[in-house]
């Protein structure tokens, strides 16, 4: 696989993910229904633990992608 | 929320926009000698996001009653559950298929690199294009930011569902 073709699924993965988060924000306000960010809102508050290791897993890959040089 | 319509048309548009140019990119080899990476700033920006999406979740979920919590639970609609179930799934998917990806990447099977090669090269030709590195703080900031609202919240409650 090239590095552009690579690069390409990456930029659609993200924005992928964030257009699914928007499309089922918009599908629970249009039915009446609690939207996905308070959904995810509340497991967090009963599973503080779970939530806390979700968080430092982003942070480790954050400091992964950007605190290391391209090889 | 008519809001949301505009926001789901934008990250189509830079989606597109984006892939687009990534597409005119390299094809053979991904280098950095301007030093592009690494970059604390950036992760120092995707901390502040964090941070930022926590304080602001202060305001915007308000305190129930213990006692209201469980009637709030039973009154979603089976609907509700099922999307919440489904979106569960969707993401579990994603993430396998992106494991699933980086091992055989790992394993240097089919000759694709790993997925953070691909990450940090394109935060490299982000940073030493035209768009000087924006998209990646963008992107960063509007992950942290999601993540500190909704996984780091402050000690509130609210009435929901499971997911």
């Amino acid at each position: 696989m090239s590095f552009s073709t690579g690069i390409s699924l990456v930029i659609v993965f993200v924005f992928g993910m964030l257009f699914g988060i928007v499309v089922l924000d918009i599908i629970c306000d249009r039915m009446g229904w609690p939207p996905i960010g308070q959904r995810v809102h509340a497991w967090a508050r009963a599973n503080v633990w779970f939530s806390a290791v979700f968080l430092l897993t982003l942070w480790t890959l954050l400091a992964h992608f950007l605190l290391n040089p391209v090889h | 929320m008519w809001s949301l319509y505009p926001i789901a048309v934008l990250i189509l548009v830079f989606m597109a926009y984006l892939g687009n140019a990534a597409n005119s990119g390299p094809s053979i080899a991904c280098t950095d000698p301007a030093g592009a990476l690494p970059d604390p700033w950036i992760f120092v920006a995707g901390i502040v996001a964090v941070v930022v999406g926590r304080l602001t979740a202060w305001p915007r979920y308000q305190d129930v009653p213990p006692d209201k919590l469980e009637d709030a639970r039973l009154e979603q609609p089976m609907q509700s559950r099922i999307l919440g179930a489904l979106a569960l799934a969707g993401f579990f998917v994603a993430a396998a298929a992106a494991l699933f990806f980086e091992a055989v990447a790992v394993e240097n099977v089919g000759g694709v690199a790993p997925i953070t090669h691909y990450i940090r090269c394109a935060i490299v030709y982000d940073k030493t294009g035209s768009t000087h590195g924006l998209v990646t703080y963008a992107v960063v900031i509007v992950v942290c930011y999601l993540a500190g609202h909704w996984l780091w919240s402050m000690d509130r409650a609210q009435p929901s569902g499971p997911p």
